[in-house]
């Protein structure tokens, strides 16, 4: 039972994580491979505050919200001013230099050692540190979430991103600012992923640069691809779905060496047929 | 060179592409309320005087004021807030939405379209949007498409999305139109309801700038003709001291 409970915790952060990227990608069509590294800026924010100021917990949370947001905000102010693909080339840039950060700033971030003893949670003098009330904490995060993913779809700003998804040069020339917009969405996907990020590091209580690479940047690309784009409901079958795969591999006792390198190679193989045979996943529209 | 009642001044624009001079110090007026129509051979530098006036493209040097203001540097969005709005010769709308929603996006006054305003005043978001979906309401009544609203635009003819993309255009409430090629793909039903519409334009204080290569619409639509050649105003009149005049026909065609 604790298993599935656990199981339920990582499955709504991740939830939290593909939703996020599920706005700059499904709903303005901007490929981002950097959602690892947005995810580790938001939980080291948030371990450390927590840790080195002691700062309640949601207020670290918040705290992790403004700071991804800001730097996503750096990274997209110059990066969306180029025209074509070179936000992913971008991404992928600030995915490999975060996450050399998060192993070389030693001083901060302990490398590759990683920051132990982050304190569970705790709001208001209520502590979530059983895994039942770790999943109530997640799952009204989730929600919460998924009620600003479908305000953003249901209002004119999601109307927009999708009107710039589908030609951006036909927005401009209705007097729609779509740089602006761009920035934006970007800054507001970086903001959601820190909410997962602060949730993971005050689960897991113990962070480090591996969870937080390319890998994990493709994994959570990977769920929307699979889920469905611009799909609420895409982005958490998703998560569900890919973090679920490799539990059900457990019980086929595949050895570990074999495991970890077959779970990407699975990835990759889903990323691409889904791509070639079935752009809108198993919930969403075209892309 | 600018007279009272012009509302858009093109002065010694330049522009190159490479090593190709295509606008040599390009210069024009546009009255207020008229319907002028921008003609000459492919290559002559129409496109990118569209392209120029809107903001698509920077000009190496000269002028562009619009009532009076300098425009140049302006991006598209910018200029659309400031008056002047276009289509494309190619109808560019978005397919995957409604008609209504392809109409809405003409609206200028959106605070939903802002993160903050649609998370955190849901009342003045609804507020606007309800204003913006009778005014997208009338601008479909004006096109003739109110009854087809809520279908999907990819769906539909090609002179209804060429509709529906005017419909767009008066939804900005811009002053100044620009039109590119208007009547290219429509069949002679289609361009003359398309036309009747655009003559109307002026009556409700637009002020509609044409480039297009059918000549009886030009007949039919222009209040006045630019001539364009290699990048210069080469003529300018009615349409009849323009068509009238052997060299241009030369010019244009290539042939007697």
């Amino acid at each position: 039972m604790e298993y599935l409970l656990s199981f339920a915790v990582l499955a709504g952060i991740y939830s939290i994580l593909a939703l996020s990227l599920n706005i700059l990608v499904g709903e303005i069509g901007i490929i981002s491979v950097a959602q690892g590294a947005i995810f580790g800026i938001g939980a080291y924010t948030s371990a450390l505050l927590v840790l080195h100021l002691h700062l309640p917990f949601l207020l670290a949370l918040a705290a992790g919200i403004v700071v991804t947001g800001l730097f996503s905000a750096v990274v997209a102010i110059p990066s969306l001013r180029v025209k074509g693909d070179y936000f992913i080339v971008a991404a992928f840039g600030v995915q490999f230099v975060i996450h050399d950060i998060f192993l070389n700033l030693v001083d901060v971030t302990r490398g590759a050692g990683g920051i132990r003893h982050i304190p569970r949670a705790s709001v208001f003098g209520l502590k979530f540190d059983s895994n039942f009330s770790y999943l109530c904490l997640t799952l009204f995060f989730v929600l919460l979430v998924i009620s600003v993913y479908w305000r953003i779809k249901v209002t004119p700003v999601g109307r927009l991103l999708r009107a710039i998804r589908s030609d951006e040069v036909a927005v401009q020339a209705l007097g729609k600012n779509v740089y602006k917009s761009k920035v934006m969405t970007t800054v507001a996907s970086g903001s959601l992923a820190a909410i997962a990020g602060s949730l993971y590091a005050h689960y897991l209580t113990y962070i480090d640069p591996s969870v937080f690479t390319i890998h994990d940047s493709i994994f959570i690309l990977a769920m929307i691809i699979v889920g469905g784009m611009g799909s609420i409901t895409g982005s958490i079958m998703g998560a569900v779905i890919l973090l679920g795969l490799p539990e059900i591999l457990r019980f086929l006792a595949i050895p570990d060496a074999i495991a970890g390198p077959g779970r990407q190679i699975v990835y990759g193989i889903l990323l691409i047929l889904f791509m070639r045979f079935r752009t809108k996943g198993l919930f969403g529209k075209s892309f | 060179m600018a007279k009272e009642n012009d509302i858009l001044e093109v002065f010694k624009v330049t522009k190159s592409f490479g090593g190709l001079l295509v606008l040599k110090e390009l210069s024009f007026a546009i009255k207020e309320c008229e319907i002028t129509a921008l003609i000459g051979a492919n290559g002559a530098g129409k496109t990118t005087a569209f392209n120029i006036i809107t903001g698509f493209c920077q000009a190496d040097s000269g002028k562009v004021r619009f009532r009076g203001k300098d425009i140049c540097g302006r991006t598209p969005h910018d200029l659309v807030r400031k008056g002047i709005a276009r289509s494309f010769q190619q109808v560019r709308l978005l397919g995957e939405l409604t008609v209504l929603k392809n109409v809405l996006l003409g609206c200028q006054d959106q605070p939903g379209e802002g993160f903050s305003n649609s998370l955190l005043r849901p009342k003045k978001v609804r507020r606007q949007e309800d204003k913006n979906v009778e005014w997208a309401i009338q601008c479909l009544e004006k096109v003739g498409l109110e009854e087809i609203a809520d279908e999907i635009v990819e769906e539909l003819s090609y002179p209804d999305q060429k509709l529906v993309n005017l419909a767009q255009l008066l939804a900005t409430r811009c002053e100044m139109l620009l039109l590119d090629e208007p009547a290219s793909g429509l069949d002679a039903a289609s361009i003359k309801k398309f036309l009747g519409l655009v003559k109307a334009l002026p009556d409700r204080d637009k002020t509609v700038l044409v480039v297009e290569h059918n000549m009886s619409v030009v007949e039919e639509l222009a209040d006045h003709v630019l001539f364009l050649h290699n990048g210069e105003v080469y003529a300018r009149g009615l349409y009849n001291e323009i068509v009238n005049q052997r060299e241009l026909g030369e010019l244009y065609f290539g042939t007697d």
